[in-house]
């Protein structure tokens, strides 16, 4: 479903990802779209039903999938710890965001993509990471580390490694993953991200986060699908974790 | 007539300007006027990065009036004016303005405390007394707020010292309380459990911090719950009208009824007969 839409005779496109559901018309030199679900309830720009669009003759449009707008918080159902030199590895499945995108012909001058639409495919549950003075805003997500990977065409993939690099033990209750950081790859059937490493640093539970792409990304042919929201730095080193004693001082 | 003419044939003219001193002055006032507008521009962009929307206004007044004494002194300098006398003067006429100004002094100093408070910032949600608004305006003499029905308040400094302000967006979380009244037949758990999913079901209230529910108290009304959510600061209408709706949802689901502290009269009471 990704890429440059083509639009045949009848000239209507439509698809639902999970609770998005996207019909395009193409009639002349405009497109009507029609947007369905809760998920555009106080959102900027494009609106719940019916928009027209207008693009240059030469530009074309694009579905492309994104990463979430803000950072996750994950929880783990139950909490897990990591003894000194402990390393897990978990392969964490997240929704997507489907972007809408006029991509420039060859025509027209500047490389610029115009975005109308940049949406979750799913309602995602927002929360404050941080304590009641400082802290950062992102979307809630519990996840189950043992369950057995299912593919879901809504969902990509985070394969992240987890390292207590401290003298102490990693009470692993939340953990930051800043996936504006990320880009998106095709591998074999699922969107998979780069893989993420965060070293657990011990003292005021920063840790150094290290980004890659997917370990296996030349052996099975990755294609890139979409590049990351906001570059980072290759080693960041950032407040990853939180402990429950955080949130109730 | 002819006494007149005389007279002014008698004034000395010997203590003004010259005229080239006076071109000279205006030439000063107009390159020094620019030369101090590019340097303040150059300061506000090279020294503000980062700063508070305050300090960046009090950098940006205490330059312009620094730099306008400045000027005016060499204006007057290069006209030939005598600045030492004039001093003098005008400490004189200071002591009598100050005097006479008292309330304004009593502003300025007031207006210097609240900036080094850092209490108050442009753009803050604040109420002061009874009126709550956004701060348009941290000046010398006065706060200016914008309330929401578009009218602009100007708090005098010292008066504003003198009470008590609630910052509202200091912080960037919020906590909103909703209390529901329910007959007293209905099991608490069963409200709580409701209350929980009305939360739930509002993507813009926060996962965490969580929220709480409280019993508070049996009244004659019913049993009164009280359910506090989180939230970011700029989403508090939204908030409060998506959790009311999604409270009344909830509770209309599982038929649960909402009671109002309104005193309900029963009319077919049976009649004793006396």
């Amino acid at each position: 479903m990704w890429g440059t839409i083509a639009f045949e005779d009848p000239e209507e496109v439509s698809f639902t990802l999970s609770e998005l559901e996207v019909r395009i018309i193409h009639k002349d030199d405009s497109y009507r779209i029609h947007l369905d679900g809760n998920l555009l309830k106080n959102r900027v720009g494009i609106s719940s039903g019916w928009n027209e669009v207008h693009i240059p003759p030469s530009s074309a449009l694009s579905l492309e999938p994104a990463t979430p707008d803000l950072p996750i918080v994950l929880r783990p159902q139950e909490p897990i710890a990591l003894a000194p030199g402990a390393e897990i590895s978990y392969r964490v499945q997240l929704p997507l965001w489907v972007r809408l995108v006029a991509v420039p012909g060859r025509n027209r001058k500047g490389s610029e993509r115009d975005i109308l639409f940049d949406l979750p495919a799913q309602t995602l549950k927002r929360t404050w990471f941080g304590t009641g003075e400082s802290g950062e805003i992102g979307y809630s997500w519990r996840f189950l580390p043992r369950s057995t990977e299912r593919y879901q065409k809504h969902l990509f993939c985070v394969p992240l490694i987890i390292r207590n690099s401290s003298q102490t033990v990693l009470w692993f209750e939340r953990l930051l993953l800043r996936v504006i950081h990320l880009d998106l790859y095709r591998v074999a059937r699922q969107i998979e991200t780069n893989r993420v490493t965060v070293s657990f640093k011990g003292s005021e539970q920063l840790s150094q986060v290290t980004f890659e792409p997917p370990a296996s990304a030349a052996q099975r042919g990755a294609k890139l699908l979409s590049e990351h929201r906001e570059t980072a730095n290759q080693d960041i080193i950032r407040r990853s974790f939180l402990w429950l004693r955080d949130l109730t001082t | 007539m002819a006494q007149l003419m005389g007279n002014v044939r008698n004034i000395d003219f010997s203590g003004l300007p010259e005229w080239e001193e006076v071109a000279g002055a205006f030439l000063v006032f107009f390159l020094g006027f620019l030369v101090l507008r590019i340097a303040i521009r150059i300061v506000m962009k090279a020294f503000t990065r980062g700063m508070r929307d305050q300090s960046r206004e009090l950098l940006r007044k205490t330059l312009i009036y620094v730099g306008a004494v400045i000027l005016f002194v060499m204006v007057l300098n290069t006209a030939g004016v005598s600045v030492g006398a004039l001093l003098g003067a005008a400490g004189v006429v200071g002591i009598a303005v100050g005097i006479a100004s008292q309330a304004s002094l009593s502003n300025v100093i007031s207006g210097f405390f609240l900036v080094s408070e850092r209490f108050l910032e442009i753009g803050d949600v604040v109420r002061i007394g009874e009126n709550t608004g956004t701060i348009a305006s941290i000046d010398l003499l006065s706060v200016k707020v914008k309330t929401f029905d578009n009218i602009l308040i100007r708090v005098p400094n010292q008066r504003l010292i003198e009470q008590d302000i609630f910052n509202i967006t200091r912080f960037p979380l919020r906590r909103m309380q909703f209390t529901v009244i329910v007959p007293t037949q209905v099991p608490l758990n069963k409200v709580f459990e409701a209350l929980e999913t009305a939360a739930d079901n509002v993507p813009d209230i926060l996962q965490e911090p969580e929220p709480f529910i409280f019993f508070r108290a049996f009244t004659e009304n019913g049993s009164e719950v009280v359910v506090g959510v989180w939230f970011e600061r700029q989403n508090f209408v939204r908030v409060r009208n998506d959790m009311a709706q999604s409270i009344q949802a909830v509770f209309g689901e599982r038929g649960i009824p909402i009671r109002s502290r309104a005193i309900s009269v029963i009319e077919d009471i049976p009649q004793k007969s006396i």
